[in-house]
């Protein structure tokens, strides 16, 4: 075997490695030296942006969300419509859909196939109760609500995220895109409170040797005790800061970080907000 | 001074009392098969829900999002009953699931559900069964589920199962005792009501466990249509409840099964 040909296998090797990764752990990637043009002009590196999408729709403020039929067939829409259903989403938050809300629930949940779980935040009195409900793909075997000072929960599943790989060319084109299927334990809620949220976020619900994502919004005044509340190896980042509540992620900084959080406005103060996170 | 301080309290704290109902509905098809083809319409079946004053509903033989139905029931039933709901899955079935269905108009906090122990003869398959594997694990995979809902305040945890119809009693006994484990009937964390087509009567040997942890709802079933003995609801832990307006309700050609329904009050 020629010098040469050791070299290419030993540098295709590499690139293999560098994008290898499986179902349970899926990693590698990063940048790949782009070569250069028959002209001998060098390429610019190609990238791979590894993305996870999960998606919350809200005021972030005290307001419920379908205070007015407009906004609620806008919410519908962009559920329906807008994320194809099924087809284009995983894990979506609309929060604020409250006990009042359950008839756009139902009606939206039905039209997307999707299926819903209600997330108390608070109980405002008999039969009148705050809370999101959370969209998901597939009938859960566990939703687990656990209380909270004050009528508040903090919910946990298993969710099946469909993370998507893409290797980007110099000029931004997407070159080709594999799919990552992955699951999580995923942990949501909306707190007001500073023990709210020390007890929703305890150290036995996020160890270090899992793999555990949150995503959920918290006054605003509060967010610094989630700061300090989230430790070990997590960490925790704003994504988006409304008039009263801000949307947060939470994950463990050795498999995760947030590539960003897009809006858009759906209806009057009611925004979807598009959380991207990506693997390492 | 106590009825001042009572009414500062954010949810009332009279007795805790659920219109509470079992229904296999047989999938909307109806007696007659009318339901099918025509798009398992639910009118009528809501109509004679809303009858009964239920405020939690259990149902078995659901479908949730298979080819065949023209729209998502449990969604339907949810906007048109006002309730909130969960799907608990048997098995996979044309794009979509078979299985069981909790609706309740007080708000669910939590949700788990779990399948019953079940082999098949031929690996994978989730209907029909033969030989040694019939008899030991029944003829489809059947499941179990609950919901803990808030009932002015307080938490109570339905349970809902759909049991194997071939009949050997090991089976249903097996399937009882997948419903203890998940459940905790045996120490129940919240009161608890468990209900369902247990497709046996409801003190028979198979129900032997659920009757020595709990209460059976004892329904004066004379005059019923279809399957008279089958659907059954119990309450723990034993003496947690009080069962009153125990009745059945004709479902014509709606089902092959009746409503089975009770008011269940807490014994605080």
């Amino acid at each position: 075997m020629t010098l040469h040909k050791v070299l290419m296998i030993l540098a295709a090797a590499s690139m293999l490695a560098a994008c290898g990764g499986n179902k349970d752990n899926p990693g590698g990637g990063g940048n790949t030296p782009g070569g250069t043009t028959p002209e001998g002009e060098t390429k610019p590196e190609e990238t791979i942006l590894r993305e996870v999408k999960i998606q919350a729709v809200s005021t972030l403020s005290s307001t419920t969300l379908f205070s007015s039929d407009a906004i609620a067939s806008a919410v519908k829409n962009y559920v329906v419509t807008t994320l194809n259903g099924r087809n284009g989403a995983d894990v979506t938050i609309l929060e604020r859909t409250d006990s009042k809300g359950i008839v756009n629930v139902n009606t939206i949940a039905g039209a997307a196939y999707r299926n819903p779980y209600f997330v108390m935040s608070k109980i405002v009195s008999d039969g009148n109760y705050e809370g999101n409900t959370v969209l998901l793909n597939t009938p859960s075997r566990s939703f687990a609500g656990t209380s909270l000072p004050g009528g508040c929960y903090r919910s946990i599943t298993s969710a099946d995220l469909n993370g998507v790989a893409s290797k980007i060319d110099g000029s931004g084109k997407v070159i080709s895109t594999t799919p990552v299927p992955m699951t999580r334990t995923f942990i949501t809620g909306r707190f007001d409170t500073a023990d709210q949220v020390r007890e929703a976020f305890p150290a036995s619900v996020l160890p270090a040797s899992d793999n555990v994502i949150a995503v959920g919004t918290v006054k605003k005044s509060v967010f610094s005790d989630l700061q300090s509340t989230i430790g070990g190896n997590y960490f925790v980042e704003a994504l988006e800061e409304g008039p009263e509540y801000t949307l947060f992620f939470v994950g463990q900084s050795r498999y995760w970080s947030v590539n960003g959080c897009q809006s858009s406005v759906l209806s009057g103060s009611v925004k979807a907000y598009e959380v991207s996170i990506a693997w390492k | 001074m106590a009825t001042a301080f009572l009414a500062l309290l954010p949810f009332s704290l009279t007795a805790q009392s659920i219109r509470f109902i079992t229904w296999n509905v047989k999938s909307f098809e109806c007696t007659d098969d009318s339901g099918n083809g025509s798009g398992f319409p639910i009118t009528e079946h809501v109509n004679l829900i809303k009858t009964t004053g239920a405020d939690v509903i259990v149902m078995n033989e659901f479908e949730s999002f298979t080819s065949r139905m023209t729209s998502e029931k449990m969604a339907d039933l949810g906007r048109e009953l006002g309730m909130f709901t969960y799907f608990i899955e048997s098995y996979v079935k044309n794009e979509g699931w078979y299985g069981n269905v909790i609706l309740s108009k007080y708000p669910i906090v939590s949700y788990a559900s779990q399948l019953h122990p079940y082999e098949n003869e031929t690996p994978g398959k989730t209907q029909g069964n033969n030989g040694d594997y019939r008899v030991k694990y029944g003829e489809d995979q059947r499941s179990v589920g609950y919901a803990d809902i808030l009932v002015n305040g307080k938490t109570v945890r339905i349970v809902c199962t759909h049991l194997d119809h071939v009949g050997n009693t090991q089976v249903l006994q097996n399937q009882v005792k997948s419903c203890v484990e998940l459940a905790s009937l045996d120490k129940p964390v919240y009161p608890t009501i468990v209900a369902g087509d247990m497709n046996t009567g409801g003190t028979s040997a198979a129900m032997t466990q659920f009757n020595e942890l709990g209460d059976y709802v004892t329904v004066n079933r004379s005059g019923i249509q279809g399957y008279a003995n089958l659907d059954h609801i119990y309450t723990f832990p034993k003496g947690k409840w009080t069962a009153s307006e125990a009745r059945y309700y004709n479902q014509g050609k709606l089902s092959d099964h009746s409503i089975i329904a009770a008011t269940l009050t807490l014994n605080d």
